[in-house]
C-alpha cells in the first residue's frame, strides 16, 4: 500500500525529520485552531442546538483542564472583568500595614475604622482597596481605579515563604 | 455608611471653606432634598475665557444604585445648553468619563464637575452632539462661537 506522499510524488522532508520542534510547531497550531473553534461554538448561542455535537466531540479531544481555561477566557470576554480566580489571589495587606488615615478610593472609608478591615493590594501598582469594593469593580473592570493599569497584565507573584514566615512569627513572636 | 453620604459630607466641607479650588466654579452641588441623595441639582459659574463667563449654569445628577461603580448620570438641565458637546434638545453630555468605560470609582462628583469646566474651556468638536456649534468651532469663528451662546443665554430660543 502506498502512502500519501508516494501517490502524489511528494518527497516530503518533513516526514523523515523528526526534529521536536517541528512537532511542537504542529502541536501548537492545532491548539490554536481547536481553541478558535471551540471559542466560535462556545458562544454563538443562535446555533447552540446544531453545536451540541460538534462540541461533545470537541470535549473528547481537548483535556478538561484546558477547557476550563478557554471557558474562562469566554467568560471574561463577554464580562470585560477580571476573572473570580485573580481577585481570589490578590495579596491581603495586614493590619499592622495600614496607616491610620488611608482609606479606600472606592467606599471612602478609612481602613482601620473597621476592626478587621479585609484589605487587598493591586500588583504592579500596589494601589490599596478594600476586597469587598475591588472585587466589585474588578468583576466588571480590569483596571485599577487610581492609576488605571492594567492589572491583568501583570501575573501576581505569591510570595509563600514569606507568608510562612509572617504566621510563624505570629505565633512565637 | 454608604459612599454618596461620605461624598454629601466632604461636598459640604469644601463648599464651606473658602480659598479652596472649587470656589471659582461650583455655586452649588446639593441633593435635591436631604432625604434622596440619589438626586442632586448643581449651578456652575461659566469659566473666564469661554464664551460662558458671567453665566450660572445648571446641572442635573442622578446617582445609580450602584454607585460609585457605575458613573453618575449627568445633564444640562432645566436650562437648554449651547456646546458642541452637549445635546441642546435633552443636554445630554458626550464626556468619556461619564461612560460605563472610562468611568472610575475613585472619582466623585467634585471630579465630574470639573471635567464639565474643562469640557467648556476646551470643546471637542471632533465629537459633537451639537453639529452646529461644532462647525462653527471647527472653522475657528470665535466671535460667532460667543455671540451664539450669549444669544441663548439672554433668552434666544
Amino acid at each position: 500500500m502506498s502512502n500519501y506522499q508516494e501517490e502524489h510524488g511528494i518527497q516530503d522532508d518533513a516526514v523523515s525529520r523528526t526534529a521536536t520542534d517541528d512537532n511542537e510547531a504542529t502541536r501548537q497550531d492545532i491548539r490554536t485552531q481547536l481553541r478558535e473553534i471551540f471559542r466560535l461554538y462556545s458562544s454563538d448561542e443562535d446555533h447552540q442546538e446544531d453545536n451540541t455535537t460538534l462540541l461533545e466531540l470537541l470535549s473528547q479531544l481537548i483535556p478538561e483542564s484546558l477547557q476550563e481555561e478557554w471557558l474562562e477566557q469566554l467568560d471574561q470576554h463577554d464580562k470585560k472583568g477580571c476573572p473570580e480566580s485573580f481577585i481570589d489571589s490578590l495579596p491581603r495587606v495586614s493590619k499592622r500595614n495600614l496607616s491610620s488615615t488611608s482609606a479606600c478610593s472606592i467606599c471612602f472609608s478609612v481602613f482601620l475604622e473597621d476592626d478587621y478591615p479585609l484589605v487587598v493590594e493591586l500588583p504592579h501598582c500596589d494601589h490599596r482597596f478594600d476586597l469587598e469594593c475591588i472585587s466589585i469593580w474588578l468583576s466588571k473592570s480590569t483596571t485599577c481605579p487610581l492609576c488605571r493599569d492594567d492589572v491583568m497584565s501583570h501575573k501576581v507573584k505569591i510570595d509563600s515563604s514569606k507568608a510562612e514566615l509572617e504566621e510563624d512569627w505570629g505565633m512565637y513572636g | 455608611m454608604s459612599r454618596i453620604v461620605k461624598e454629601y459630607k466632604k461636598i459640604k466641607k469644601v463648599l464651606e471653606g473658602h480659598g479652596e479650588a472649587f470656589e471659582n466654579l461650583i455655586v452649588q452641588l446639593a441633593p435635591v432634598n436631604e432625604y434622596d441623595l440619589l438626586s442632586w441639582k448643581a449651578t456652575i459659574r461659566g469659566p473666564s475665557d469661554t464664551p460662558y463667563n458671567g453665566f450660572s449654569i445648571g446641572l442635573t445628577i442622578k446617582i445609580p444604585s450602584d454607585y460609585p461603580i457605575s458613573p453618575p448620570m449627568v445633564k444640562f438641565e432645566p436650562y437648554k445648553m449651547p456646546h458642541c458637546n452637549v445635546n441642546f434638545q435633552t443636554g445630554e453630555i458626550c464626556l468619556d468619563i461619564l461612560t460605563r468605560q472610562h468611568w472610575s470609582p475613585a472619582w466623585d462628583l467634585l471630579h465630574v464637575l470639573k471635567a464639565i469646566e474643562q469640557l467648556l474651556q476646551e470643546p471637542v468638536p471632533e465629537s459633537p452632539l451639537n453639529v452646529d456649534i461644532a462647525n462653527i468651532l471647527k472653522e475657528g469663528d470665535r466671535t460667532a462661537y460667543t455671540g451664539l451662546v450669549r444669544y441663548y443665554f439672554c433668552g434666544g430660543t
